[in-house]
């Protein structure tokens, strides 16, 4: 009867949170001791009972902050002074652009709707087809959660034991820049076409490069001082998140004066309600898991899988495929507080490196930001160019397949992920 | 009718975005002060981060009934967006009566949650909260330095749930069928991970 009602609410359209809630009520309401119905408070509330867990609304805010003060404007135009002398100058900005906001705001759908709004008509403008420069943005905001900081780390590192922050942090750092490197060979082999004639996008600026590169590094010291004081342990991830906020708003504020302070209730009103619609199924799912925990679940379903699958490669084969169908249909963070707890443990048992792990789920999560029918990305791609999600579907797919390569390079060559942790003593 | 609705629903939607907005502007004042002071001065509050964990957790069930009035939630649409408008309209009428009575088990089993130890002091907030009684005067404030009003936010958090949910029903009961946004339109921009 709990499974009914939890699949039943699920398939009807209830939110994801709620649909949990409702089945934990019932099965809490009629289950006898110690089963109680104030359980599902007290592990709601113990699900969020916790300081690393504040890093998720301080960067949402962050990311807000900077969207509204002129920061990702400045972003842009250092990006296309540095690459967009290339083949394919616009579109490898586009990558570039969406590499250094993955270094401020680790949030793939804030980069896509901040990047997306300036790019998506400049390209199509430029003679890119409009679904193509959607797709591209939508594409390249995937590496916006690898590289740190990033909320799915931050989440990861919170349910998965064993697993650092910092750790986790650096782990993704070569994976987003191999996305970006890949992503960026594959426009310049094909999207050339589309700007031949077209003047290049440097020579179109009317400001001198000096100074386009000299205004975009107050911006660019922001993730090096974030990043850096995480890894050197300076901060937690959250004291760096609300710094990072600060940081912004002075850019925004004193020095751009391009945020007024009338805008800020409206931000601080948004950046709460976004985080809680990750933070309320953090919770929900906090009570589902202890529930699974308490009846030793999750240890069941790792004998039981250990069982059949006794290679590394074999049980991340079958991972990647899993996320590849579980992120076409539920939102990466919601995939990952309820897979991860589940997945993590079976990992450890095979030797896998617990960092190497974590990203490859990360990542592989992440894609399904632009796979339909729950790509977050591509439905704020679409939101701007209005292309329809059909269309952007098939734009999408060779990107999505160049993912998909990085992706099975990470899992196959654990080396790319766990190098760097390693040199750096995590 | 429908005009009546749709104003109490923003008026319920204002009074929540005040709220979530007020908490969050607090959550980032309180962590960056006390980070500046503690790496500037050596010193912080002691109530500095137990009292941002708290706000974040009535933050969150501001947003969610507000996230719940904008159509923001994670859902599983699916199924949704293969079948009818009609039928979709009669589904989500039913997930509104499912989010009511949701919200109304979580306020039973949040109000269960605080009697059963709201009782016990906060520690790190306890301090404070007695000095700011002693100091305005107000005994009533003392309370603050327990964890009953912190841990009565999933009671309130359910209630709010309920509210939100029942004017949406009532506001999708009386618009005409096809009036609500489709799957793609409910993402909020700002949204992301």
């Amino acid at each position: 009867m709990v499974y009914l009602i939890l699949v039943g609410s699920l398939a009807i359209g209830t939110p994801v949170a709620f649909a949990i809630c409702a089945a934990l009520f019932y099965f809490m309401g009629v289950g006898a001791f110690p089963y109680q119905l104030k359980l599902v408070a007290t592990q709601m509330f113990s699900g969020l009972d916790s300081f690393p867990l504040l890093a998720i609304p301080l960067f949402v805010l962050a990311g807000e902050v900077m969207n509204e003060s002129g920061i990702t404007v400045r972003i842009i135009a250092f990006a296309m002074v540095i690459v967009g002398r290339f083949r394919a100058g616009l579109a490898l900005v586009n990558i570039w652009a969406s590499v250094i906001f993955a270094g401020l705001s680790g949030s793939a759908v804030a980069d896509t709707s901040a990047i997306g709004r300036v790019f998506i008509p400049e390209m199509a403008r430029r003679g890119y087809p409009l679904e193509y420069a959607a797709a591209l943005t939508a594409a390249s905001s995937v590496i916006g959660p690898i590289i740190p900081p990033s909320i799915p780390v931050i989440i990861y590192a919170l349910i998965a034991t064993g697993v650092s922050v910092p750790a986790l942090f650096v782990g993704g750092i070569v994976p987003g820049v191999l996305l970006a490197i890949f992503l960026s060979a594959y426009v310049m082999i094909f999207s050339a076409r589309y700007e031949r004639g077209a003047p290049s996008p440097v020579e179109e600026q009317q400001r001198p490069r000096g100074m386009i590169l000299l205004d975009g590094l107050l911006p660019l010291l922001m993730p090096v001082f974030v990043v850096g004081t995480i890894l050197l342990g300076v901060v937690t991830p959250t004291e760096a998140a609300a710094i990072a906020v600060g940081y912004a708003l002075i850019l925004g504020v004193l020095i751009y004066r391009e945020l007024p302070l009338k805008a800020l209730p409206g931000i601080f009103s948004r950046s709460m309600v976004d985080s809680s619609i990750i933070m309320i199924i953090i919770a929900a799912v906090s009570a589902g898991n202890w529930l699974l925990t308490y009846n030793r679940i999750p240890n069941m379903i790792t004998e039981l899988t250990l069982a059949f699958v006794s290679s590394q490669w074999t049980f991340l084969i079958a991972v990647i495929v899993l996320l590849l169908i579980v992120g076409l249909f539920l939102e990466g963070i919601a995939a990952m507080l309820v897979l991860v707890p589940i997945l993590h443990p079976m990992a450890l048992s095979l030797g896998i490196d617990p960092v190497h792990f974590g990203i490859v789920v990360i990542f592989n999560l992440m894609i399904g930001l632009i796979t339909p029918p729950m790509g977050l990305c591509l439905f704020v791609a679409d939101s701007i160019a209005h292309v329809g999600i059909g269309k952007l579907t098939r734009a999408i797919l060779p990107f999505f397949l160049v993912e998909l390569v990085v992706l099975l390079i990470l899992a196959f060559v654990p080396q790319t992920v766990t190098y760097l942790p390693r040199l750096l003593g995590f | 009718m429908l005009r009546l609705i749709r104003s109490l629903s923003r008026a319920v939607s204002l009074v929540l975005a005040v709220l979530a907005g007020l908490t969050m502007a607090a959550i980032f004042g309180i962590i960056f002060v006390n980070s500046l002071q503690r790496y500037l001065f050596g010193t912080s509050f002691q109530w500095g981060e137990k009292l941002p964990i708290y706000l974040t957790i009535y933050g969150v069930m501001f947003g969610t009934a507000l996230g719940y009035l904008q159509d923001r939630h994670v859902r599983f649409t699916v199924i949704t967006d293969l079948i009818p408008a009609r039928v979709r309209h009669v589904l989500y009428l039913i997930v509104d009566l499912v989010m009511v009575a949701a919200g109304v088990m979580l306020a039973w089993s949040g109000w269960l949650f605080a009697e059963s130890r709201g009782r016990v002091d906060a520690s790190s907030i306890r301090e404070a909260a007695r000095g700011l009684a002693t100091t305005t005067g107000i005994d009533g404030l003392a309370i603050f330095g327990k964890l009953y009003p912190y841990q009565l936010a999933l009671a309130i958090g359910g209630a709010l749930v309920a509210v939100a949910a029942l004017v949406k029903f009532a506001e999708r009961l009386l618009e005409p069928v096809g009036a609500e946004p489709q799957a793609g339109a409910e993402i909020s921009e700002g949204m992301g991970f």
